[in-house]
């Protein structure tokens, strides 16, 4: 296509407003209709809109596609979620229980287990939806000492572990709540050889569902 | 082209420029100038390199537009506060790159191959058009009047015009999608870019609809067939 119109180009002025779609309708389509014809300032048109999209990262691509990608996920979640009755009508004891992300493990006490000479059970609350617990005990240094994992609200301690009565440690319960999810109990002090204190557990966050 | 009264709306001037563009004396415009360049040196190195992909080429180029747009009391940058209504940085790039090829030029010369392959690639594409919507030869395969065959000459001519004219008879838009398309030869991603576009599909989709408005035209005008 080509048309005696390369006497006369487009201005950096005009071709850059082109570019960051500041034109009135009225002269962007005078704009248009010369790009359409001038190969020259066409070539410009497309390496200068090459230069500035490397320049500045994905800004440009990622405005036009968002309100499409937005359109997209509503109407997917039209289509996916279940229009069944509204929450007043429908049964809410078949309803998922939601997880409260700020429920923790409890830390409780450490308590020489019985029956078993140098260990010690380690006890914490339990976390809804929990799967899994972590028992991590740290030296002074912060470095672990011990480290263990556990279907269970306990775990023992074993001697095998080598931790010195003489030393201080402390300890912590993660709680595995999705997948590469977890929640952290408190650091709680660690003093093998005796009861530190009266075990105070922390109740979790339980919520009722609402009637 | 000529620029438009349009543009005479200009936004506020980056504070760089408006230092640079305001200093009373050499030392404000040298401290300005070195903000300015604190700013800008990397989009104009980058500018410089994305159009000379010899990287010592590219270094003597974006030192070549340094000295231009110092030249004359920052002549060049001047033109921007003139009459803007784009930004800085976008204008910044036109004017840059424009200076990096005018260097280009008169250190090497016009690059004539790339130029031929080009103007071929052009023409190929433009069969391609032709091809797309109606079979009508490629206007500038049309032999000259000078042809012995008059007859098919006159219809080779008749047949060119009215492509033209179908071709007028689209909307700016669709004609610059159109030279994107099939004189560029560019990807429908690339085209969605260029034109704001969300996706490639909205690209072939109004494509198709463009080619099926020029059959529909030229096929009113009594044009179906390549040959006359």
């Amino acid at each position: 296509m080509n048309r005696d119109s390369d006497a006369l180009h487009l201005g950096p002025a005009e071709l850059a407003a082109y570019l960051d779609r500041t034109l009135s309708a009225e002269h962007r389509a005078t704009v248009e209709d010369h790009l359409a014809w001038c190969d020259e300032c066409r070539r410009e048109f497309r390496d200068i809109n090459s230069i500035l999209c490397s320049a500045r990262p994905k800004r440009r691509r990622l405005a036009r596609i968002g309100p499409v990608v937005a359109a997209a996920a509503a109407i997917i979640l039209l289509i996916a979620v279940p229009r069944g009755p509204s929450p007043s009508d429908s049964d809410l004891e078949h309803r998922d229980v939601p997880v409260i992300l700020d429920q923790r493990p409890g830390i409780g006490a450490a308590t020489p287990a019985p029956g078993q000479p140098g260990a010690y059970l380690l006890n914490w609350s339990p976390v809804e939806r929990a799967d899994r617990y972590r028992v991590s005990i740290f030296d002074a240094t912060g470095t672990v000492a011990w480290r263990t994992e556990t279907r269970d609200t306990s775990a023992i301690l074993p001697p095998s572990a080598g931790l010195s009565s003489d030393s201080r440690y402390l300890w912590r319960v993660d709680a595995r709540v999705g997948i590469d999810r977890w929640v952290e109990s408190t650091l709680a002090p660690l003093v093998l050889g005796e009861v530190i204190e009266e075990p105070v557990i922390q109740e979790p966050m339980n919520r009722e569902p609402a009637p | 082209m000529v620029e438009p009264p349009g543009l005479g709306s200009q936004e506020s001037l980056p504070p760089e420029m408006a230092d640079l563009l305001s200093a009373r004396d050499e030392a404000a415009a040298t401290l300005a100038w070195d903000r300015f360049l604190d700013s800008y040196s990397r989009l104009l190195l980058h500018t410089a390199r994305a159009t000379i992909k010899n990287r010592d080429a590219a270094m003597d180029a974006y030192a070549y537009i340094l000295g231009k747009l110092r030249e004359d009391d920052f002549g060049r940058l001047r033109m921007y506060s003139a009459g803007g209504r784009a930004r800085f940085s976008t204008w910044l790039v036109i004017v840059s790159r424009r200076l990096v090829l005018d260097h280009r030029r008169s250190r090497y010369g016009r690059d004539r191959g790339t130029e031929s392959q080009a103007s071929q690639e052009r023409l190929e594409a433009r069969r391609r058009l032709a091809d797309l919507i109606s079979d009508v030869p490629d206007i500038d395969l049309v032999p000259s009047v000078e042809s012995a065959d008059h007859g098919r000459t006159i219809r080779l001519a008749e047949l060119r015009k009215a492509l033209e004219e179908v071709l007028m008879g689209l909307e700016p838009r669709d004609r610059l999608l159109l030279s994107l398309r099939f004189v560029d030869g560019l990807p429908g991603r690339e085209i969605a870019d260029l034109m704001g576009l969300p996706t490639p599909f909205h690209v072939y989709r109004r494509l198709n609809a463009v080619l099926a408005q020029l059959r529909g035209e030229l096929e009113t005008r009594g044009i179906d067939e390549a040959e006359p």
